[in-house]
C-alpha cells in the first residue's frame, strides 16, 4: 500500500486531483454567479419596469401637490424628521390577501399598519396642509400596474415614500411581512436604483421625482428554491465531473504507466538464463515504445554476447574432455594390473601428450581472454623484418627435421605495435603453415610497406581450405576438419588469436585458399594503430 | 565377443582396444568415420564404440548409414553433452551413449550389458546344465567349482553359451573371437573346443559335423 502512494502513478494522480477540483471549483463558482445573477436580474427588471410605472404616476401628479411636497421636504428640519417606520408596531392583520406559502416570519413586525399612520400633524400643519390621504388620493396609480404587478409570482407590493421617510402611499396589498424601511443607501442617490434582498424579499428602489423613493418588492421564495436547487445541481454536476475525471485520470495513469510495468515485469524475467525474453511494443511510435526498443536491442546484444560466452565455455569444455578422457583411460588402465616398464612407459607418455595439449589449450584461452579484457595496447616501435627473422629463427629446428622449404622477402618495415602479440600472431600462422603443409612444401613468408600500412604474407602449399570454411575459419574453436584431434593437433583457437591481435592493431586478416594448392593469409597494419 | 573401436584420437583409441582385448574381447579398431563404416558393414560385430567427432564421415553419419543395413549394438562415444546432442546421437540409432571423460570399468560394464540385451539374456549369469557362466567377472563354475580357462577359452565357451541351444557356426565363431589381426586359417577353433571339452566334460558340446556347434540347455 505504501508503494503505491510513493508511485509515479499516485503522484501523477495527485496532481491531476488537485488540478480538477482547482478547474472545477473556479469553473463551478463562476457559472453559479452568473447565473444567479441573470436570474435576480430578470426578477429586478420586472420589479423596475414596475417602479417606472410609478415614478410616472408620480410625474402625473398634478405639480402644486409635488411642489408643496417638495417644500415640505426641504424645508423640513431635524426635530420633526422622525424615524420611519416607527419600532414596536402592531403587526398588520392579514387582509383579503391570502397568506403566503411558506415564508417563515423572519422578524416582529416593525411597520404599523399604513391606514393607521399619519403624517404628524404638527409638522404636516406647519408645512402643508395636505393630509396623509390627500396626498394618497393625488397619486393615481397607472392603469398597467395591477396587470404587471400581476404578473409577477406572489403578491408584489409598492410603497412610495417621502425622502423624508413619510409613505405617500404603498399597494395596500402588503405581504405577512413588514414594508422595507426607508432607505438611506448611497447607492439610490449614485445610480438611482438599488436593489435589496431582505429576507424572503426581493426589492427595488428608485428615486421618483421631487424628492421620493419608490420600491416595489415581492417574495422570492419560488425563486430562491430555484437558485438553491441549481446550486445543488452544480456542485452535484461538479462532483461527478470530478469523480469522472478522477476515475479516467486513475485509468489513463495507469494506461501511462503500463508499459513502464510491463517493461518492468520483462526486466524481472530477463536473468542470464531467459536472455530471450523481449519487450512486447505495441507498435505506436511513442517515448515508451523507443525505450522499450532500445532495451531489445541491449537485450539483443546481451543475448547475442550471451550466447557467444556459452558458446565459447561448451566448446572449451568439449576440448578439455579428450585429452582428459584420454588422461583417465590410459591412467586407469594401466593402474588395472601390474605392468612392464615399457607399458608404463607408453600409457605415462599418453598422459603427457594429452596434457601437454591441455596446457596449449589453457595457454590460448588465457591468451584470448587477456585480448578481450584488455582494452590498452601498450605499443612500442617494431622492426617487422627483424620480428618475422626472429620468428622464422624460431620454427628452423622445425625445418630441419622435416623436408619444408622457406623463402622469405622482407623490404624494411617498422610499425608501432605490441611486440609480444604481433609476435604471437606471427608464430601463430607460421606453425599452421607447417602443420598443413605437404610434406615437402614451401613456405613463403614477405613483408612491405604500402603507403600508410605495411602488409605481411605468409603462404602455404599444403591442403588449403575449402571456400565454404573460410568465413568461419576465424571462429573459436572451428576446425575446417570436424574431427578435433588431427595429427597436426591444434587448439582450434590460433587463429582467433591472430584475428584478435589484428583488430587489436587496427589492421585487416584475408585469407586466399585453394584445395589442394595451400592458403595464403595477408595482414594489413597500419603503421600507428591510434591513427586508424 | 568382438568389438569395433571408432575413435581418432590414437592414444585413447590404443588404450580401449588394449582395455577391451584385456578383457576378454576381439577388437578392430579405425581411426577415421569411412573406415569404421566399411568395417562395420564387413563384419557382424557384437558392439561398436563410436565416436561423434571423427575426420572424413562424423560419427553420427556412420551410424545412420549403418542403421540402414545393421542392427549392431553401437555405444556413442563423445565430448558432447548437451542434452540435444545426447538426444541426437540416440534418435540416430545409437544404442547408449557416454559422455568423455568415462570410466574404464563403467565403459566395460556398458559393452557388457549391450551384448547382454542384443543376445536376449537378462541376466550376466547364464547357467547350462552344472556349469555357471559370470559374464561380468568372466568366471566359469562346474558343479560350484571354479574352471580356470585361458581368455580364448572363455571367449568362445561364452559366445556358445549366449547362444545356448542354437547353432554357431564355425564361420561364426571366427567372426566372434579372433579379430582382424589373427591368424583365422588356423585350426584353433579345434583346440579351442577340444580345450573346453576336457574342462567341462566330453558331451557339454556337442559337434554338428561340418556346421558348426551347439551346447544344449
Amino acid at each position: 500500500m505504501f508503494k503505491l502512494f510513493r508511485s509515479l502513478r499516485w503522484r501523477l494522480q495527485s496532481w491531476h486531483a488537485i488540478i480538477l477540483c482547482l478547474v472545477v471549483a473556479v469553473f463551478g463558482s463562476l457559472l453559479h454567479w452568473e447565473m444567479a445573477r441573470a436570474h435576480w436580474d430578470r426578477v429586478d427588471d420586472e420589479l423596475l419596469g414596475a417602479a417606472r410605472l410609478l415614478e410616472g404616476a408620480m410625474n402625473a401628479v398634478p405639480s402644486t401637490v409635488l411642489e408643496a411636497m417638495a417644500k415640505d421636504v426641504t424645508s423640513r428640519t431635524g426635530p420633526r424628521r422622525r424615524p420611519f417606520p416607527p419600532v414596536n408596531r402592531q403587526r398588520r392583520e392579514p387582509t383579503e390577501n391570502p397568506p403566503l406559502a411558506g415564508p417563515p416570519q423572519l422578524e416582529p413586525p416593525r411597520s404599523r399598519p399604513i391606514q393607521d399612520w399619519k403624517f404628524p400633524k404638527t409638522a404636516a400643519e406647519n408645512i402643508s396642509d395636505l393630509t396623509q390621504e390627500e396626498w394618497e388620493a393625488s397619486i393615481e396609480l397607472p392603469p398597467q400596474l395591477p396587470e404587471h404587478l400581476g404578473r409577477m409570482e406572489g403578491p408584489a407590493y409598492f410603497i412610495i415614500w417621502r425622502n423624508d421617510g413619510t409613505v405617500l402611499k404603498d399597494s395596500k396589498v402588503p405581504p405577512q411581512s413588514p414594508y422595507p424601511t426607508y432607505p438611506v443607501s448611497e447607492a439610490i442617490d449614485r445610480d438611482r436604483y438599488a436593489r435589496q434582498q431582505r429576507g424572503p424579499f426581493r426589492e427595488v428602489f428608485i428615486r421618483g421625482p421631487f424628492e421620493t423613493t419608490i420600491c416595489v418588492g415581492r417574495p422570492v421564495l419560488g425563486e430562491q428554491a430555484k437558485v438553491n436547487s441549481m446550486t445543488w445541481t452544480l456542485i452535484l454536476a461538479g462532483l461527478s465531473v470530478m469523480g469522472v475525471g478522477l476515475v479516467g485520470g486513475w485509468w489513463t495513469s495507469k494506461r501511462a504507466m503500463e508499459p513502464i510495468e510491463r517493461m518492468s515485469r520483462t526486466a524481472q524475467r530477463v536473468s542470464g538464463t531467459s536472455l530471450s525474453e523481449r519487450i512486447e511494443l505495441s507498435g505506436f511510435d511513442s517515448e515508451l515504445e523507443g525505450l522499450g526498443a532500445s532495451l531489445n536491442t541491449m537485450l539483443d546484444r546481451l543475448g547475442q554476447s550471451f550466447e557467444q560466452q556459452r558458446q565459447f565455455t561448451a566448446d572449451a569444455s568439449h576440448e578439455f574432455r579428450t585429452p582428459l578422457s584420454v588422461i583417465l583411460a590410459s591412467s586407469e588402465l594401466a593402474l588395472a594390473k601390474p605392468r612392464t616398464a615399457d607399458e608404463y612407459r607408453e600409457h605415462l607418455s599418453k598422459c603427457q601428450r594429452a596434457a601437454l595439449r591441455m596446457q596449449e589449450l589453457g595457454d590460448s584461452m588465457l591468451t584470448l581472454a587477456r585480448l578481450d579484457a584488455n582494452p590498452t595496447l601498450e605499443t612500442e616501435s617494431i622492426d617487422v623484418v627483424k620480428l618475422l627473422e626472429e620468428a622464422i629463427d624460431s620454427i628452423w629446428p622445425l625445418l630441419d627435421s622435416s623436408s619444408l622449404r622457406l623463402e622469405s622477402d622482407l623490404k624494411p618495415c617498422r610499425i608501432e605495435g605490441n611486440r609480444s602479440m604481433l609476435r604471437q600472431a606471427i608464430d601463430n600462422l607460421l606453425s599452421n603453415a607447417i602443420k598443413y603443409n605437404n610434406p615437402e612444401g614451401l613456405i613463403s613468408v614477405r613483408c612491405q610497406t604500402v603507403e600508410e600500412t605495411i602488409e605481411m604474407e605468409v603462404s602455404d602449399t599444403g591442403i588449403g581450405i575449402p571456400e565454404a570454411s573460410i568465413p568461419k575459419l576465424f571462429d573459436r574453436f572451428y576446425r575446417v576438419e570436424e574431427s578435433r584431434s588431427r595429427v597436426a593437433g591444434g587448439t582450434g583457437l590460433g587463429l582467433s588469436i591472430v584475428e584478435q591481435i589484428v583488430l587489436r592493431h587496427g589492421g585487416t586478416i584475408k585469407v586466399k585458399s585453394l584445395v589442394g594448392n595451400g592458403s595464403t593469409f595477408s595482414i594489413v597494419l597500419p603503421l600507428k594503430p591510434n591513427g586508424h | 565377443m568382438r568389438i569395433l573401436v571408432v575413435e581418432d584420437e590414437i592414444d585413447l583409441q590404443e588404450s580401449l582396444a588394449q582395455a577391451l582385448r584385456e578383457d576378454g574381447y576381439a577388437v578392430d579398431t579405425a581411426d577415421n568415420g569411412e573406415d569404421g563404416l566399411y568395417k562395420a558393414k564387413s563384419w557382424d560385430y557384437d558392439v561398436i564404440l563410436l565416436d561423434w567427432m571423427l575426420p572424413k564421415m562424423n560419427g553420427v553419419e556412420v551410424l545412420r548409414r549403418l542403421r540402414r543395413e545393421k542392427k549392431t549394438p553401437v555405444l556413442l562415444l563423445t565430448a558432447k553433452d548437451a542434452v540435444s546432442d545426447r538426444v541426437t546421437g540416440l534418435d540416430e540409432g545409437a544404442d547408449d551413449y557416454m559422455i568423455k571423460p568415462f570410466s574404464l570399468v563403467e565403459l566395460l560394464a556398458r559393452v557388457r550389458s549391450l551384448i547382454r540385451r542384443a543376445t536376449g539374456n537378462a541376466s550376466n549369469r547364464i547357467t547350462i546344465g552344472t556349469v555357471e557362466l559370470d559374464l561380468s567377472s568372466k568366471t566359469v563354475k562346474e558343479s560350484g567349482n571354479p574352471v580356470e580357462l585361458t581368455a580364448r577359452e572363455y571367449a568362445m565357451l561364452e559366445l556358445l553359451a549366449v547362444h545356448a541351444g542354437k547353432l554357431v557356426s564355425r564361420t561364426m565363431i571366427y567372426n566372434h573371437i579372433f579379430d582382424e589381426n589373427d591368424d583365422t586359417l588356423s585350426n584353433l577353433v579345434d583346440v579351442h573346443i577340444s580345450h573346453l571339452r576336457k574342462k567341462l566334460g566330453k558331451d557339454f558340446i556337442e559337434t554338428r559335423r561340418g556346421q558348426g556347434y551347439i551346447l544344449h540347455v
